[in-house]
């Protein structure tokens, strides 16, 4: 690199943080120093003798004409002891550092270590005078707070040992040095664009345990894997009742006509299966289909972008006055004229002599033909259930509906901080990537705080933080993830497991596009760049379980929160993540709404991780783990079958063992799914406790199944004091006795009712 | 002394490209005279040897190739001073008020600097607004940034300046200092603002910027970030508490908009550019607090929806900055609630944080999980009622109903000049949750039902009794 290191060249143009530079040769993804301030770029554009730095500082003040000096190195990151209870910003600036020197506002050009040189370590060496050694070997050990830090060879160094050190000595003091003369230190930079060397790659098979029961009981993460958080996935499908589409391009066209026509002629087809194992296909336009939503108050054009197919176990055909008639999922809304104004009514809910509403010359609705012929207020003649069938749906962004444009980040950011927090892994990265300011120092002031319930120890300690918030410089933003994803995969090689979480992906992707326009590249998708999609699968292609070179194990699970915007799901960076992650935990507004924490939907959440997973179970926490996961599922998934019907008839017409299970599912969901991170005790339940309690809940179940059976009514069962007892046993200090002593209240109530 | 000269080589919208004979610094000041000697001002937007690129702050009308270019060697700078308490300024920071030229203590950049995030104090410090809406569902923290989505013809005016009127933290003297900047408002509407903070004598402690709306639009991009820099000014170099009210920011995104489209650039959603996010955050994360400063800032940003549509690039850009959301609804509006405040829609992230034993009371987070929850499902209750009329719902779901309607009339509606204590909010919860059987409340510990429960005295409940 020699020469380059040196290199001087000047600004030729400035465009917000695009800066072109003419009269230097530097290479790709070089770091280099603009202008007089010395702000620090990366060079991401090379065109003839020009090249295109972004600038990870404000770039107000540049003029052409200023000096800019190339390093000859790419953007690094500093890897050795004393990375973990730090706080940086994208490009590693310790922020406690800067405060110190530079005051409360992060001002211009300043540079800071990202580790203490001056601090002394103990080093302990594991090799001696002799050995040979090789890149990734640990060459001793330093005490990192409750962390062994296995100081390793550097990559691509190998040789014999001539002499190593034992004893107190800096970061940048060397440690050991080999027979051809080469030395290392403690610590060494390393490129964040590349990933670190590794042996192999394995399959992820223990879960990593997060105290979340939601997660660790139905949809766990393996560690080594990756999983996504997304807003609102699962809202606008026709068969979860959520949207209601107006067509509006003149003609009458059924949906399925639409959906056939796709199917030919459209781009992609994305095949899955629905919740209750139902095919479902989802087609996307070749062209946006142009359709006008209902939005509560007027009507706003909008874009279909792709057609879907899905089952349902039943259909509703609602005949009006005129003779004319539609056909809808039980589920799904229609608008009505009420003494109220209009109101959207489950379409199982309409009944004979309602008025529903519709509009010039357009169709309302979806689900096999529609055939609406006339406009305005119909009156209902008659409604009836018809079997089930196929049912089409158009995805567009979604109106009158507060979807993922809200809250949903939110519960997002806390479900992250909960895994953060509490998941059972060695080192965590936090990568706060655009966030807002305040919520980023919510993360400062109480992680330092915290307790890490597994050692007793400061959570603070095994955590390192990336805060980048929303108007710190886009191009730090960009680099931000790659910042924490080499300093991840520095703690994986010394055979630790680290979770990375990143929040929120989507801002990632945004920085990409506006550094993207700003070099005026051909945009690709909704303005995105071209290799979003790389880019995507890239980064979490770094994540997994591995062996070292030094033969341990370590692994990194990767977890990315995705924003979409306007809770539209279609968007690229979604889509693009949804393809490359494992484990889906879908938030839901609707939870949100009925303070349903965490809000993460069980019909629309999954992990392709639990077969692999299984075998874990059964040996660590009990033979019936697996069950009594399929057991809780089961449950959950026919209460929502029966939903539809209760829409229909009330839930006082179903038998009796239907209403049991309706019963025991808002049992499952209120007592169990639902957990406060706010509560002291109920903020983390261990793995084996959660498995106690559902295995109470399911022994409830089935007593309960046996005295309703022997005539006993539903109501009965809900002044049970062990139902009492049930519901408030995650707020228990004494949990592991109370579990033991339901048992017996349980068995013992259940009896005095055979009496 | 910085040169004039003609270099004027084309004319787009508010932008004017020049060739520069010097060196330009990226976001320099520019000041253009015309023929006629009328100077307009702008800023850089782009430099290169070649091509200048200037944003003008006014209509480029007038202008001509003949016209000339002054670089006025500096970036954006704003004057701020203590003195500015009291004062009218126009969009761009003039007086305009007939009063004195204001005598700054310091002249600082408009944009601004990031604040370390690790320099950041939390925000918990519970702002009692006096609304109950608020105050006991949606809770307002010193520092926070939270605004008011609403829509063409709500009362988002009036809840703002019952907020600036009543705003007060527990426990600490002095009223919060307001920074008023209207960016494209009407001068109804401004004079609306003014009269209200003279009536109520508001206006000695608030800082007012008005850019109207047959002000120049492109000035609309100036003003939030020179009432940004003054509300800073007075927050941590000046120790005060100041609220910042921004209206309306649709009107800001549109000048944005327009923008972008005259310099060519690839338009993101609905036209609005793809830097609009990092845009708004550059306005949005200028507030908070600062660790070891007694100053603070809070934001309260109005936007209209278009269309009522929460999905609107700008609430929805503006949604994933700010720290929650106030929404107004129409369908309370129209039945005389004021304030209308949906508070199923409405959040505020910081809430969990400023409220609980200390702040406002233990029982707080605990009685409107309940509220919400029981809210939620009367409203849906309402729609059902509607088709299958009353007497078909079970008399819990009639309970919710009732709950519902006790909800907006007693919480959530109020005077405009009704100012409500915390204690009499949350005892106003308790009044219409106790009015649910008592084994619905399962948000609710335990202890807590037994200590504030209003029909339940002190005594461990048996469910089936009640």
């Amino acid at each position: 690199m020699g020469g380059k290191g040196d290199e001087k060249g000047k600004i030729t143009k400035v465009a917000g943080p695009a800066v072109t530079v003419s009269g230097m040769n530097p290479g790709m993804y070089d770091v280099v120093y603009v202008g007089e301030e010395r702000l620090m770029g990366e060079v991401i554009r090379l065109i003839g003798g020009k090249a295109v730095v972004q600038v990870y500082e404000d770039t107000a003040g540049l003029k052409p004409g200023e000096i800019v000096a190339g390093t000859g190195k790419p953007l690094t990151v500093r890897l050795g002891p004393g990375l973990l209870g730090s706080i940086f910003d994208g490009i590693q600036r310790p922020l406690q550092v800067m405060r110190e020197h530079h005051g409360d506002f992060i001002g211009r050009g300043i540079t800071a270590d990202a580790i203490d040189r001056k601090r002394k370590w103990e080093f302990s060496p594991a090799v001696k005078k002799g050995d040979s050694i090789s890149q990734g070997q640990t060459a001793g050990t330093v005490q990192e707070g409750r962390l062994e830090h296995r100081v390793m060879v550097p990559p691509g160094m190998r040789g014999t040992v001539r002499k190593i050190i034992d004893g107190s000595y800096t970061t940048d003091e060397p440690v050991c040095e080999l027979e051809d003369g080469s030395v290392f230190s403690m610590a060494h930079d390393w490129p964040v664009r590349h990933g670190r060397p590794y042996v192999r790659k394995g399959r992820p098979d223990v879960p990593m345990i997060t105290g979340q029961r939601v997660i660790d009981t139905l949809f766990p993460i393996a560690k080594g894997g990756t999983g996504s958080i997304p807003g609102g996935f699962g809202t606008g499908k026709c068969v979860s009742g959520d949207t209601t589409v107006l067509l509006s391009d003149g003609r009458e066209r059924a949906l399925d006509e639409i959906f056939e026509e796709a199917l030919s002629s459209g781009k992609s087809r994305f095949e899955s299966v629905d919740p209750f194992g139902r095919r479902e296909v989802t087609v996307e336009f070749n062209k946006p289909l142009k359709v006008r939503s209902f939005n509560g108050y007027g009507v706003v054009e909008s874009l279909a972008k792709s057609a879907y197919r899905g089952q349902t176990s039943s259909k509703v055909k609602i005949t009006f006055e005129d003779g004319s008639s539609v056909m809808t999922t039980p589920v799904h809304r229609l608008h009505l004229f009420t003494r109220g104004g209009i109101s959207q009514v489950y379409a199982s809910r309409v009944r004979k002599g309602d008025r529903v509403l519709s509009l010039p010359g357009e169709v309302w609705g979806h689900a096999g033909r529609i055939g609406f012929r006339e406009i305005g207020v119909k009156a209902v003649r008659s409604v009836r259930l018809k079997p089930g069938g196929p049912v089409f749906d158009l995805t567009i962004p979604i109106h009158h509906n507060f979807a993922g444009g809200d809250g949903i980040f939110l519960h997002n950011t806390v479900t992250q901080q909960q895994l953060a927090k509490w998941s059972d892994v060695d080192v965590v990265i936090y990568v706060g990537c655009g966030e807002r300011g305040n919520e980023m120092t919510e993360v400062l002031t109480t992680f330092p705080f915290l307790e890490d319930p597994r050692t007793k120890s400061p959570m603070m300690g095994r955590t390192v933080l990336i805060a980048n918030t929303s108007n710190m410089p886009i191009a730090a933003r960009e680099a931000s993830v790659y910042t924490g994803m080499a300093l991840g995969e520095y703690y994986r090689d010394m055979g630790y497991d680290v979770s990375l979480m990143a929040d929120s992906t989507s801002r990632w992707a945004e920085a990409m596009r506006e550094i993207s326009s700003r070099m005026e590249e051909m945009p690709g998708e909704e303005g995105f760049p071209a290799y979003l999609s790389a880019r995507l699968s890239d980064f979490y292609e770094r994540a997994g379980k591995v062996e070292t070179l030094s033969g341990r194990t370590g692994s990194i699970t990767v977890i990315g929160a995705v924003s979409p915007s306007g809770g539209d799901l279609s968007e690229p960076v979604t889509q693009n993540t949804l393809r490359i992650t494992k484990t889906l935990w879908a938030l839901d507004s609707k939870l949100r709404e009925r303070r349903h924490f965490p809000a993460i939907n069980w019909l629309t959440s999954y992990s392709l991780y639990t077969a692999q997973l299984d075998q874990w179970y059964s040996e660590k926490i009990d033979p019936d783990f697996p069950e009594i996961r399929r057991w809780a599922l089961t449950t959950l998934k026919k209460e929502a079958e029966l939903q539809e019907i209760v829409q229909l008839v009330g839930s006082d017409a179903l038998p009796v063992e239907q209403q049991l299970l309706l019963e025991i599912a808002s049992m499952l969901r209120e007592f169990f799914l639902q957990q406060s991170a706010f509560h002291p005790v109920d903020t983390y339940s261990p793995m084996q406790r959660q498995f106690m309690f559902l295995s109470r809940l399911k022994h409830f179940a089935e007593l309960a199944e046996t005295a309703v059976g022997k005539g006993f009514s539903i109501e009965r069962l809900s002044t049970m004091s062990c139902r009492n007892g049930l519901a408030k046993l995650k707020f228990s200090e004494k949990m592991d006795e109370e579990l033991s002593k339901l048992q017996e209240t349980m068995d013992g109530e259940f009896a005095e009712m055979e009496v | 002394m910085p040169m004039e000269y003609r270099a004027i080589t084309q004319v787009t919208g508010p932008l004017v490209f020049v060739r520069p004979v010097h060196a330009v610094a990226y976001n320099e000041l520019v000041a253009v005279r015309l023929g006629d000697g009328r100077i307009k001002r702008g800023q850089v937007l782009e430099t290169s040897e070649e091509t200048v690129v200037v944003q003008l702050f006014e209509e480029t009308a007038g202008i001509d190739v003949r016209a000339t270019v002054r670089f006025l060697g500096e970036t954006m700078k704003m004057p701020v001073s203590r003195d500015m308490l009291g004062r009218v300024l126009s969009g761009a920071g003039e007086p305009i008020d007939e009063g004195p030229p204001i005598i700054p203590d310091e002249r600082r950049d408009i944009n601004g600097s990031a604040i370390n995030p690790w320099a950041r104090e939390n925000p918990e410090e519970f702002i009692e607004t006096g609304i109950s809406a608020i105050d006991g569902m949606n809770t307002l923290v010193r520092g926070q940034k939270l605004p008011i989505f609403s829509g063409a013809g709500l009362p988002h005016d009036d809840i703002a300046l019952q907020i600036a009127r009543q705003a007060n933290v527990l426990g600490r003297k002095g009223e919060f200092a307001v920074v008023f900047a209207g960016m494209g408002i009407t001068s109804e509407e401004a004079e609306y603002f003014i009269d209200d903070f003279q009536r109520t004598g508001a206006i000695d402690r608030s800082v007012v910027f008005l850019n109207l709306g047959d002000d120049p639009a492109v000035e609309r991009l100036i003003t939030p970030r020179i009432a940004l820099t003054t509300a800073e000014y007075l927050a941590f170099s000046a120790g005060l508490q100041v609220l910042v009210i921004l209206t309306d920011m649709t009107n800001y995104c549109e000048a944005l908009r327009q923008v972008s489209a005259a310099r060519g650039e690839v338009p993101g959603r609905r036209g609005y550019p793809g830097y609009m996010y990092t845009d708004l955050a550059s306005l949005y994360e200028r507030a908070g607090r600062i660790k070891g400063n007694g100053g603070s800032i809070t934001q309260i940003p109005i936007l209209s929806m278009p269309g009522d549509d929460i999905t609107h690039p700008v609430p929805d850009l503006t949604g994933y900055i700010t720290e929650g959301q106030i929404v107004a609804e129409r369908g309370l509006h129209m039945a005389g609630v004021y304030p209308p405040i949906d508070v199923r829609r409405s959040l505020s992230r910081q809430m969990s944080q400023g409220i609980g034993e200390g702040r406002t009371r233990e029982d707080h987070k605990a009685i409107s999980d309940q509220c919400f929850a029981a809210y939620a499902r009367g409203r849906d209750l309402r729609g059902l009622m509607s088709i299958v009329g009353r007497e078909a719902l079970s008399a819990k779901d009639r309970k919710y109903l009732e709950f519902a309607d006790v909800f907006e009339r007693e919480i959530i509606s109020q005077g405009k000049e009704e100012r409500r204590t915390i204690d009499d909010t949350l005892g106003r919860m308790w009044k219409a949750v106790s009015a649910l059987p008592v084994e619905e409340l399962t948000r609710i510990d335990e202890k807590y039902i037994r200590k504030y429960h209003t029909s339940i005295n002190q005594e461990v409940n048996d469910p089936g009794q009640h």
